[in-house]
């Protein structure tokens, strides 16, 4: 009896999985199917983080257009616990979603037809002048190069440090590697932990590791670099490895703490001044003071290039995009949303109730935003590195976090971590 | 009632079982066994048949096999640690003559059974925080502090403080068991036991322990099991890091899904554990029933 139930079970299994074809439709093919956006509803839904403004832009845009309801559905959804996916596979998601911005991880809906392209809504809605050019090109860089997201907004990653800490050792802000080298030596030898980081959920290792590899190769080799023109084993790269690893040997950085800790954990330890420095977003300050945390005491600085006399740039990334479901039934009402998105009062509206991301919008003049946001506002105008990790592929990305961790605790060389990175760009390019 | 009714009324009643056990577990594994045959990145529209690859990558991805590796190795901790200490709480627990006093204890010992894994890692991550962690905190104040690690930060101690974690979540459900099964021992034999001058221990060994001999093989198998599906804790604690150093099979498995878009394989790595469980499980079985008509 019972190998009669296990033959009938094999042979269902083989029915199932092994069918005449050699490719088959995937599961939930329901944005395929429906011939792309329709319009034939007035009801938006919407899903995305939950900002500060999120709810006064809702209540303003249905007072703007009553004829439009809109349910917002507030919760973090990312590619890494794979939400976005499953939600626009099934056929049956919100209209619009809140997600990690860029190719790496947008391009892959985009490719995979989950998401309606933007280019006609842009060119008829006048939207591509209300954007940084800048950004609207790293949008394009998916491989139709179509526009597929609206960017929320950016992160411009910098060494924040602690003014009090170094004005009681002594310490300027340091201009060169040398430089910020000593001052960490200063405050290791003070008893004070020289840099705080949070590695163990990757985000703020990605930061300190891209800040550190902008700071040995310069921003035209790691544009290159994520342009497909250039290598991660390239030598001025693996030595922005070997600066993470010089931290952890010159007692700067304490490597397995880095690991131990998240990112919130590290960051909350930074401003409550248990650390003299930590590389973060603009973001990570606004937040802080928005939390009542007294943050004048606490300053920013790009992290120092190797070179002596080189540029410290800080590195940025796209943190944040609006994307449509091809099989949104609500088109009308989802291009008012992105017109609105593109509104000066939108912009207004959030930098008034707590912006924390540098907008990818030109921002009007008198647009009174939060001073760590308008200072990563001032350094992308004049231009910045890239945080590599929201414009890697997926395996590449992974690879790029493993590397933070294998030098953290020291199992991997910086040789060996950027050739894996590099390894496995080169396989998913 | 003829043969073909009843027949008909115990269809009629199992229907709504078996339609629950349709849609929640025998098509998700059906699926879960055709992702297994094809490669697909979790959001292109077609999937491409690969036959047998994404098992044969998946069985010589060196990834994979230290996932398997240290699997034995969370398992070995599982049991020792939960299904030990359960055991050996529940033995202490009977031992209390008042009643109500046991019950407190039956109850208070079975509460991080009932938090959820996401819960219970928040809590364990606090208490081994590097800096304000209770763990560091007691070893300093009792002068220990050279022995303060950060306990997730390294490779070699985050594996064994997350199964501290998983087994603290654990070992309320084994010691129920265990408890029951106690209970149902005849007091009469721990009677001329003591009559004979056997000792607490001595009792525990050569009566208790015995006597639980098909309570303790089922506690084994649902060790095993659910050590396999160890997850919830490791990805709440550690994701699996640092350096991969948690990667149980289970973490693979997602990692490979959701991180990396491999479907295909992470679909072949959750039925390679699962086809590894129910051998052992059935092996086990099989063992324990020819003991048992041995002895």
């Amino acid at each position: 009896m019972k190998w009669k139930l296990g033959a009938l079970l094999l042979a269902a299994t083989t029915a199932v999985a092994l069918p005449g074809c050699a490719t088959v439709a995937a599961p939930g093919t329901g944005s395929l199917n429906a011939g792309g956006p329709q319009d034939t509803s007035r009801s938006l839904r919407i899903m995305g983080a939950d900002f500060p403004y999120t709810d006064a832009t809702v209540a303003a845009f249905e007072q703007q257009h009553p004829d439009i309801s809109v349910e917002y559905v507030k919760g973090a959804i990312s590619f890494e616990a794979g939400s976005v996916q499953t939600l626009l596979r099934s056929g049956s998601g919100p209209d619009l979603l809140l997600v990690n911005s860029g190719p790496g991880r947008v391009g892959l809906l985009a490719d995979a037809g989950l998401i309606w392209p933007l280019d006609e809504v842009f060119a008829t809605n006048g939207l591509a002048g209300r954007f940084d050019p800048e950004v609207v090109r790293q949008t394009k860089a998916g491989t139709d190069g179509k526009v597929y997201e609206i960017v929320e907004g950016l992160d411009v990653f910098q060494v924040y440090y602690n003014k009090k800490l170094f004005a009681a050792h002594g310490l300027q802000v340091p201009t060169d590697w040398r430089g910020f080298l000593d001052t960490c030596q200063t405050l290791h030898d003070a008893g004070v932990k020289p840099m705080l980081a949070g590695a163990r959920d990757n985000f703020a290792g990605g930061w300190l590791l891209g800040a550190l590899v902008q700071a040995s190769a310069g921003r035209d080799k790691m544009s290159d670099i994520i342009n497909g023109s250039g290598s991660f084993d390239d030598p001025a790269v693996v030595q922005g490895g070997q600066m993470l690893a010089d931290l952890i040997q010159r007692g700067c950085l304490d490597g397995g703490q880095a690991a131990a800790l998240d990112g919130g954990q590290a960051e909350s330890a930074f401003w409550k001044g248990g650390g003299g420095m930590i590389v973060v977003p603009q973001g990570s300050m606004a937040n802080a003071r928005q939390d009542g945390v007294d943050v004048s005491g606490f300053g920013s600085f790009p992290m120092p290039p190797r070179e002596p006399g080189a540029e410290a740039l800080p590195t940025s990334g796209l943190a944040l995009s609006w994307v449509v479901n091809n099989s949104t039934k609500s088109r009308s009402a989802v291009i008012e949303w992105l017109r609105w998105l593109a509104s000066p009062e939108y912009l207004a509206l959030t930098a008034a109730k707590g912006r924390t991301l540098v907008p990818a919008q030109v921002v009007p003049a008198g647009t009174k935003l939060d001073p760590a946001v308008e200072d990563g506002l001032e350094k992308v105008a004049k231009g910045t590195g890239f945080n590599p990790s929201v414009y890697l592929p997926d395996a590449a990305k992974e690879a790029w976090y493993q590397a933070v961790q294998g030098i953290l605790t020291r199992r991997l060389s910086p040789e060996r971590a950027m050739q894996g990175v590099q390894d496995k760009l080169a396989a998913g390019r | 009632m003829t043969s073909t009714r009843r027949t008909a009324l115990i269809a009629v009643m199992l229907l709504p079982s078996l339609l629950l056990l349709a849609v929640f577990l025998f098509l998700p594994l059906l699926r879960g066994i055709e992702l297994s045959f094809y490669t697909w990145n979790g959001v292109a529209p077609v999937m491409h048949r690969a036959w047998l690859d994404n098992y044969a990558r998946v069985w010589s991805d060196p990834a994979f096999l230290k996932a398997l590796s240290r699997t034995v190795i969370w398992w070995a901790m599982h049991l020792g640690l939960a299904v030990g200490g359960g055991l050996v709480l529940a033995a202490l627990i009977s031992e209390i003559r008042w009643r109500r006093a046991q019950t407190l204890f039956r109850g208070l010992v079975f509460v991080p059974h009932i938090m959820s894994l996401a819960v219970v890692g928040v809590i364990w991550s606090q208490l081994y925080h590097p800096t304000i962690g209770l763990l560091n905190g007691f070893l300093d104040a009792i002068g220990l502090d050279k022995l303060a690690e950060p306990w997730l930060g390294s490779t070699g101690l985050a594996l064994p403080a997350v199964g501290v974690a998983s087994a603290w979540q654990a070992y309320g459900f084994y010691l129920v068991i265990f408890l029951a099964a106690i209970q149902a021992v005849d007091p009469a034999l721990h009677e001329a036991a003591a009559i004979d001058g056997a000792g607490p221990w001595q009792r525990f060994r050569n009566i208790t322990v015995p006597s639980l001999h098909n309570a303790i093989s089922l506690v084994v198998v649902l060790a095993f099991i659910n050590a396999l599906k160890g997850f919830g804790t490791v990805w709440s604690m550690t994701e699996g890091g640092p350096d991969r150093s948690t990667e149980l099979v289970a973490v693979y498995a997602y990692r490979q899904a959701f991180s990396l878009g491999d479907i295909g394989a992470a679909s072949a790595a959750g039925l390679s554990i699962a086809v590894i469980a129910v051998v052992i499980t059935v092996g086990f079985n099989r063992w324990r029933d020819r003991a048992a008509v041995g002895r």
